[in-house]
C-alpha cells in the first residue's frame, strides 16, 4: 500500500483529530462488542460474609475465606444471585437453573486463592437485549437492540496500589471477593455512539433495578470493548483487539473512535491487526499495546468442588419476578398515556428512578400533571445537580410541591414568584409553600386601586416612553410592564398589569 | 492423550514450577502413568449421562448464605501472615 496519498487523510498528526475522511470512513465498518462489569450492591461478598463496601480503611474488609486461608469454606449469597436474575429478567434472558461455578486459574498478587470464582459453562443469563436509540455507523439516528451473549456471575479481585510504595506493589483486598455481574455483549455494535447508549441504557437499569450504583469513575461499572473492522459488506469478523482502562463512558466512546483509526490506518498501510489487549490513555486519545505475555492465559476452567450448585426453583424465580421495580421503558409509556406527556419529558423525567418516582408522587396531589413536569425538568433537577442530592433526600416533599402548584393555579402567587417560594422552600422545607408566600410578600395583588397607582406612577416616570408608545412602539409595552412588576415586588399579576397598562395608554 | 515434554513445561510455567532437567523423564512418566490410568475410565459407555460435577447427593443444593456481615477479621490479624507487610497494607515484588 502506498502512503503517500493517505498522508493528506489522516493528516494533522494530532491524535484526536485524525478524522478519517471518505472514502475510507465508508469503506470500513467497525465491529464491537462490550464487556461490563457491575459491581453488585450486596451488603457482604459473593462467597463470603465481609462487608462490601466502597472506600474503607485498606483491609478491613476481609475474611479467612477471601485471603484463602486454608479449609475456609466459601457460600454463595442468595442476594448476589438474585441481582443478577434481575439484570436478566430485565434484558429478557433466559435464566439457567442449575448454576455452577468454576474456579479461573491464574496467579496474580490482587487475588489471594489463585482462582477467581466465576461462571464458565452455564451462565446465569443466557440471551437477552437491551434496546437503545443511537446513532449508526452513518451517522444517522436508528433503534435497535443490542444482543447479549450472556449474563454470568463472579467475584471480583483485590486492589494493587503502585504509588505509595515506591518499592513495593501495596494489596488491599476489601474489593476481592465483591460480587460481580459480566455482560457479555454479542459483537454487534457498530458505533462509538451506539457503545456510549448501550452503557448508558445499562447505568440506568442496575440504578432501576438497584443492583448496582453504577459509577465508572469509582469502578462499580466497568467497561471493557473488542473492536475489529472489516469491509463493508464483508460478513466475516476481524482480528479483534481488546481494550481496558475506560473509567467513563465518554472515554469509552473515545476509545472506540480511536481504535477504530488505529486499525483502518494499520490496514491501509500495510501492516496486520494482531489479537492483543491494549489501554486507552484518555490525555492522548489513543490506544497503546499492553506489554506480550510471556505465553497465552490457559485459565484451567473447573467446576469448584467446594460450592454446591445453586438450583433456582419456579418458585424462587416467581418470587424474583415478583419484587421487579418497574422499568424506564414501563414507566415511559405510563408517563406518555397515563399522564399524556409529551416524549421528551418522559424521557427525561425517566433518566433516575428516584425522579420518575417524585414526579408520580406529585401527580398523587395535583391534576396538572404538565406543570408537575414542568416543574421537576427546570428548578427540580437544577437544585438536584446543584446540591448533589443524590443520595440523599430532596428536601422539598411531592406534597408542598403540589400545593405549589395549586397556589399558581388558583392565580395566588405568579410563576415568577413561585419560583422564589421553591427557592425558599428547599432552604426552609418544614414551612408551607402558602406560608411562605404571604411571609415574604410574594401573594399576587389582584387588587386594581394598588396597581392603577403603581401605573400611574411609572407612565409618569417615562413620558417619552409613553409618547413613542403612543406613536406605534408597541413593544414599548414590556417595559412598563416590567417597571411596575419591579415596583410591587414582583407581587403582582402580570397578566392584570398587562390589561391594565394597555387600558391606561389607550 | 500423552504428555510431551513441552505440555510438561507449559504445565509447570502455569504452576510457576522450576523443573529441573534432570527430573524430566520421571515427571513425564508419572504424568503419563497417571492419565493413562484414567484412560480406562473412557471404557464406560456415558451417552446421555449429564457430566457429573459435584460428588454430593444430588439434593444437596442451593446451600445459600444470607446477605449479612459477619466473620471479620480486624486488620493486625488479616496481615500477620504475610511476609512483608505494614500496619494497612500487604506488600509484593513491584508488579508495575
Amino acid at each position: 500500500m502506498p502512503m503517500l496519498n493517505l498522508l493528506p487523510i489522516f493528516a494533522p498528526m494530532q491524535a484526536e483529530s485524525t478524522v478519517l475522511t471518505p472514502p475510507l470512513s465508508t469503506t470500513y465498518e467497525a465491529v464491537i462488542g462490550l464487556e461490563v462489569h457491575c459491581q453488585l450492591l450486596t451488603n457482604s461478598k459473593m462467597f463470603a460474609a465481609d462487608a462490601n463496601a466502597f472506600g474503607a480503611e485498606p483491609n478491613t474488609q476481609v475474611s479467612v475465606i477471601t485471603l484463602a486461608h486454608p479449609g475456609a469454606l466459601p457460600k454463595a449469597n442468595r442476594v448476589a444471585v438474585e441481582y443478577a436474575v434481575r439484570m436478566g429478567l430485565a434484558c429478557g434472558s433466559a435464566i439457567t437453573r442449575r448454576n455452577i461455578f468454576a474456579r479461573k486459574n491464574y496467579f496474580y498478587p490482587d487475588l489471594p486463592k489463585g482462582y477467581q470464582l466465576s461462571q464458565d459453562k452455564g451462565p446465569i443469563c443466557v440471551g437477552g437485549q437491551i434496546p437503545v436509540r443511537a446513532k449508526g455507523f452513518d451517522g444517522t439516528l436508528r433503534d435497535t437492540a443490542i444482543q447479549l451473549h450472556h449474563i454470568h456471575l463472579e467475584e471480583d479481585a483485590g486492589k494493587s496500589i503502585h504509588d505509595i510504595d515506591p518499592n513495593a506493589t501495596c494489596l488491599d483486598y476489601n474489593r476481592a471477593g465483591t460480587p460481580l455481574i459480566e455482560m457479555v455483549t454479542e459483537p454487534c455494535l457498530r458505533s462509538a455512539d451506539e457503545a456510549g447508549q448501550f452503557l448508558t441504557e445499562v447505568r440506568r437499569l442496575v440504578r432501576y433495578l438497584g443492583i448496582c450504583d453504577g459509577n465508572l469513575e469509582e469502578g462499580s461499572l466497568r467497561c471493557d470493548v473488542n473492536v475489529s473492522i472489516r469491509p463493508k459488506g464483508v460478513t466475516e469478523l476481524g482480528t479483534k483487539v481488546e481494550v481496558k482502562n475506560l473509567n467513563s463512558i465518554r472515554n469509552v466512546m473515545r476509545a472506540v473512535d480511536a481504535e477504530f483509526r488505529r486499525q483502518v490506518m494499520l490496514t491501509e498501510t500495510g501492516g496486520r491487526i494482531i489479537q492483543e489487549t491494549r489501554l486507552f490513555d484518555a490525555d492522548l486519545g489513543q490506544t497503546a499495546g499492553m506489554r506480550e505475555k510471556e505465553t497465552m492465559n490457559d485459565y484451567r476452567y473447573f467446576p469448584d468442588p467446594d460450592l454446591m450448585p445453586v438450583v433456582i426453583s419456579d418458585a424462587w424465580l416467581a418470587n424474583i419476578q415478583a419484587g421487579m421495580p418497574a422499568l424506564p421503558r414501563d414507566l415511559y409509556h405510563k408517563l406518555t398515556t397515563q399522564y399524556g406527556l409529551p416524549d421528551y419529558d418522559a424521557a427525561l423525567l425517566t433518566e433516575a428512578r428516584e425522579l420518575v418516582e417524585f414526579y408520580e408522587a406529585v401527580c398523587a396531589e395535583t391534576p396538572h400533571y404538565k406543570a408537575a413536569s414542568n416543574w421537576l425538568m427546570g428548578p427540580v433537577k437544577a437544585q438536584l445537580s446543584e446540591k448533589n442530592l443524590r443520595d440523599r433526600q430532596f428536601p422539598v416533599s411531592a406534597t408542598a410541591l403540589a400545593a405549589l402548584i395549586r397556589l399558581i393555579d388558583e392565580g395566588t402567587i405568579s410563576q415568577t414568584a413561585a419560583q422564589t417560594v421553591f427557592g425558599l422552600m428547599v432552604e426552609q422545607p418544614e414551612r408551607s409553600p402558602a406560608e411562605l408566600a404571604t411571609a415574604q410578600g410574594l401573594l399576587q395583588n389582584r387588587n386594581t386601586n394598588d396597581l392603577q397607582s403603581l401605573i400611574d406612577g411609572v407612565l409618569a416616570a417615562w413620558p417619552d416612553k409613553v409618547e413613542q408608545y403612543r406613536k406605534g412602539k408597541k413593544n414599548l409595552l414590556g417595559l412598563f410592564v416590567g417597571e411596575v412588576m419591579k415596583k410591587s415586588k414582583g407581587s403582582a399579576d402580570p397578566k392584570l398589569v398587562n390589561q391594565l397598562i394597555m387600558n391606561a395608554l389607550s | 492423550m500423552k504428555v510431551d515434554t513441552e505440555t510438561l513445561y507449559k504445565i509447570a510455567h502455569l504452576a510457576r514450577l522450576k523443573v529441573p532437567p534432570e527430573e524430566e523423564g520421571q515427571l513425564l512418566n508419572s504424568l503419563n502413568s497417571v492419565l493413562d490410568w484414567m484412560e480406562q475410565l473412557n471404557e464406560v459407555d456415558t451417552t446421555g449421562i449429564e457430566p457429573l460435577t459435584h460428588m454430593s447427593a444430588l439434593d444437596e443444593v442451593d446451600i445459600l448464605r444470607d446477605d449479612v456481615v459477619k466473620n471479620q477479621l480486624p486488620r493486625t490479624q488479616a496481615l500477620v501472615n504475610a511476609p512483608v507487610h505494614d500496619e494497612q497494607f500487604i506488600k509484593v515484588t513491584k508488579v508495575l
